[in-house]
């Protein structure tokens, strides 16, 4: 019996064994052998133009309607890269953001690390349990006392900011005084604040304002090289020697004396925090 | 089988996949959208005469083979036809465990038959980037996540096979399938 040489069988294994070469063919010649039958289905489906209209004004910009044209794949790769790009720039964006964060941390520990000389103290952190809402003696309750070396006399410090001194400790707790108390002149120095060494900084008396919250000085002449933005450092020796340094507040304004325009400025000092407002400070301790 | 009706409704399905996979997509991170060609093999492959299965199944791969896919610079003929072709194999021997003219048998053959398809389809093209044979891996192509997506895809061509398979129950009459002849062997 005479099998005919062609069988449906024959050619439809001829055909998978084409389709199977032609999958593995460098990107070139495969994509050149598919171009023809592309573009005629791409012709024949042309009609399908009306439905892609349909579902754009249905679900306008979602999703990407096949496109036959030769860089139409191209243009879907496109618009998947661009959205790779925009993911990408708000990526960039939090990490700016992050690095900015803690550069900020950085200069303060800088500042932290350029006052400080912890040699023979040790910072005791506490929660603050409370303000008694005073502003001519305010004072604040600290969870620490005698039971964690606290006694009267020691700064109180929240990061490169000097916050007030210890007035009062029991067993469990303290009270300290906050740097803004009615009373409270403190000597300090006034230094530029990006600590190039090439101005002196400035000394100067200052007391807490009318306000309760800042502290004043009248006495610079008004040529001194105070400016806003200087920070304001502990220079008092009455306060704990370990204290001095430390950063009292930032002149917030400088300008000519309302009484004595020509003679004098009339500097205005705010402390960086709002002491009232803290939750945590750490207690300069000395280490015995 | 009527080819001429087999090739009208295969038409009136490619119409369908370019222009309303705009529509029913879910393009988020995952982006499955529903495959009708798919669905129609699936039908084909249950409802045909088993010497037209392979052919017409084939058909219809080449269809999918040529519409653009995950090759940006052009269509790479092969991958989806072969898988196609494998899918046509397998129905052949899965139909006879199920009631081909149900919805739901059409729903699940679709899940099973486009799982091996898939496999197929992305084996090839992950194979065009292996060192030992061509070493040309497509751009942004990761086998995984093709799995995984194309899972949904799946998923997703099941559930609209349902409210298809209905109306392509109610057309077997114009295709005219012929039964299988006693005696008569699949490919």
């Amino acid at each position: 019996m005479n099998r005919p040489p062609i069988t449906p069988k024959r050619v439809l294994i001829a055909i998978a064994v084409l389709l199977l070469l032609s999958s593995q063919l460098p990107t070139g010649a495969a994509t050149a052998i598919a171009s023809i039958p592309r573009a005629f289905v791409g012709f024949i489906s042309k009609p399908a133009a009306m439905l892609q209209r349909m579902s754009a004004t249905l679900r306008p910009g979602r999703g990407y309607a096949p496109d036959f044209s030769p860089d139409g794949d191209l243009a879907e790769q496109l618009a998947y890269t661009k959205q790779q790009l925009i993911d990408a720039k708000a990526y960039i964006s939090t990490l700016e953001q992050d690095i900015a964060r803690l550069r900020n941390i950085s200069e303060s520990l800088g500042q932290i690390d350029a006052i400080i000389d912890l040699e023979g103290i040790k910072l005791v952190g506490s929660p603050v349990l409370g303000f008694n809402g005073d502003l001519e003696n305010p004072i604040l309750t600290l969870g620490v006392g005698t039971n964690k070396g606290i006694r009267e006399g020691l700064a109180v410090v929240w990061g490169a900011g000097l916050v007030g001194r210890v007035v009062s400790a029991s067993q469990q707790t303290s009270d300290v005084q906050l740097i803004t108390a009615a009373d409270n002149k403190i000597q300090v120095r006034i230094a530029k604040p990006n600590r190039d060494g090439l101005t002196e900084p400035l000394p100067a008396f200052i007391r807490v304002g009318d306000d309760g919250r800042s502290f004043v000085t009248e006495d610079f002449a008004l040529d001194a090289p105070v400016e806003t933005g200087d920070l304001v450092h502990l220079a008092d020796g009455s306060w704990q020697s370990r204290a001095r340094g430390f950063i009292v507040g930032v002149v917030t304004e400088a300008n000519a004396h309302e009484s004595r325009p020509y003679l004098n400025k009339y500097v205005v000092i705010r402390p960086r925090l709002p002491l009232p407002t803290l939750t945590q400070v750490a207690v300069l301790v000395p280490v015995d | 089988m009527n080819w001429l009706v087999f090739a009208i409704v295969s038409y009136l399905f490619l119409l369908m996949q370019v222009g309303l996979t705009p529509l029913f997509g879910v393009f988020d991170a995952q982006g499955a959208s529903p495959n009708f060609l798919l669905i129609l093999a699936v039908f084909i492959g249950l409802s045909a005469q088993s010497k037209t299965v392979a052919w017409g199944m084939l058909t219809l791969g080449i269809l999918a083979n040529l519409i653009p896919g995950p090759e940006p610079t052009g269509t790479i003929l092969g991958p989806v036809a072969l898988g196609y072709l494998a899918g046509a194999f397998a129905i052949l021997q899965l139909r006879t465990l199920v009631f081909r003219e149900s919805v739901v048998s059409l729903s699940i053959m679709v899940f099973l038959v486009g799982i091996i398809i898939q496999l197929v389809i992305v084996m090839l093209y992950t194979g065009r980037g292996l060192p030992l044979l061509l070493n040309e891996p497509i751009p942004n192509w990761n086998a995984i996540d093709e799995l995984f997506q194309r899972f949904w895809e799946l998923l997703y061509s099941a559930i609209a096979a349902v409210p298809l398979g209905f109306i392509l129950i109610r057309l077997q009459r114009i295709f005219n399938f012929t039964p299988n002849p006693r005696g008569a062997r699949s490919y």
